[in-house]
């Protein structure tokens, strides 16, 4: 072995990794090296310098000097971030979830408003909007209908589709929220 | 039941400012030992270590719970100590200067080169440049992995290993020279 070897094997006696057999070889090196004998000896003491090493205490009235000057300090406002993303999450995860629904069932839902007195005139201006939307999109269906396209069903969904992955984003991003809150209360108990 | 420290900083950032001298009480050992490891006089610890736990107090809501409140409060004590001596611009102790400090008064034999011994090492390791003695400290006292060392220092683990190589080699030939400084001597 040389003395190189010998180097890289007394780091990993100080790691506290070194196997069985690399200490029979490095003990064999160190009868036969002095100067790794001596290297070996420093970094042994090293080593069990640190082990003696204790805890010191702080001296007297550490404690007493240190809440004086936290009492002393204007008031810290600490504002809890995993509580401000769950909060705002949850407030997008239920209007997109609510606009895919209004979205969806926007028909039925016009209808049956529509036959509401109060609404009826305010459902008829909003049935022309949709009337035309309905036209564009079907223009578009007429130009690229030839068979079953995957790109006409997503553009005549175009909306709703985006509402539901927006729903869907939010709603992960709440539950990953969720979910390390809980790890965290786990980890506490 | 003893409260765990997530319990009190829960409640500590709820308002209960008293509560932070269970903290106080909990960790002020280990914050005053590894700052005394890196500076040179327990005056200077004290006045240090207070500011890292004002420090602590201002930024408990930024604590995040996947790491070790020990591990936490060990990263701003560092972080602090080495801000504090690139503000001071503070030389770091040459090696001769170490080698020609005066011994200590007479004790019996075995007591005096046990102590002797004792000091040399830990003046040594104030020779020692931060980059070198900051991953020592924390992995041979505090007993840190070298993973936890890369995440407090913000350096890459194979860093990390190479500055605590270099810097036991640079230890072990402080105490060598220190050595033969003694024989010198004599």
């Amino acid at each position: 072995m040389n003395c190189e070897r010998a180097n890289e094997l007394i780091m990993k006696y100080m790691d506290g990794t070194i196997t069985e057999n690399e200490a029979i070889q490095l003990n064999l090196h160190i009868n036969e090296c002095q100067t790794c004998k001596e290297e070996f000896a420093v970094y042994d003491s090293i080593l069990e310098e640190f082990e003696s090493f204790k805890y010191v205490e702080p001296p007297k009235g550490f404690d007493e000097a240190v809440m004086e000057k936290i009492h002393a300090l204007p008031d810290v406002s600490y504002i809890n971030e995993k509580s401000v993303y769950r909060t705002i999450y949850s407030v997008f995860t239920a209007l997109f979830a609510f606009a895919f629904f209004l979205w969806t069932f926007k028909a039925p839902l016009l209808n049956m408003l529509g036959k509401n007195p109060l609404f009826s005139e305010k459902v008829n201006q909003l049935f022309s909007v949709f009337a035309k939307h309905n036209f564009a999109i079907n223009s578009v269906n007429l130009e690229i209908n030839s068979g079953f396209n995957i790109t006409n069903m997503l553009l005549s969904n175009a909306v709703a589709i985006a509402l539901a992955l927006l729903t869907a984003f939010f709603s992960y991003k709440l539950y990953r929220t969720y979910k390390y809150m809980g790890r965290q209360k786990n980890k506490r108990q | 039941m003893q409260k765990s420290d997530y319990e009190i900083i829960q409640e500590i950032l709820g308002g209960n400012k008293d509560l932070f001298s269970e903290l106080l009480s909990r960790y002020k050992a280990l914050v005053f030992s590894v700052v005394l490891r890196m500076v040179n006089n327990s005056e200077e610890a004290n006045d240090l270590s207070q500011e890292i736990f004002i420090k602590i107090y201002k930024n408990l809501d930024k604590y995040n719970n996947e790491y070790k409140f020990s591990t936490w409060v060990i990263r701003i004590a560092t972080n602090h100590i080495i801000d504090y001596r690139r503000k001071k611009k503070q030389d770091v102790v040459s090696i001769d200067e170490l080698t020609s400090e005066p011994s200590f008064l007479s004790t019996p034999e075995s007591e005096y080169l046990k102590k002797e011994r004792k000091v040399t090492l830990n003046d040594a390791l104030k020779a020692l440049p931060d980059i070198y003695k900051v991953p020592i400290v924390l992995y041979h006292q505090e007993n840190l992995s070298y993973q936890e060392i890369a995440d407090i220092t913000g350096e890459s683990l194979s860093k990390i290993k190479n500055r605590i190589f270099r810097g036991r080699k640079l230890l072990k030939d402080i105490l060598i020279k220190s050595k033969e400084g003694e024989i010198c001597e004599l």
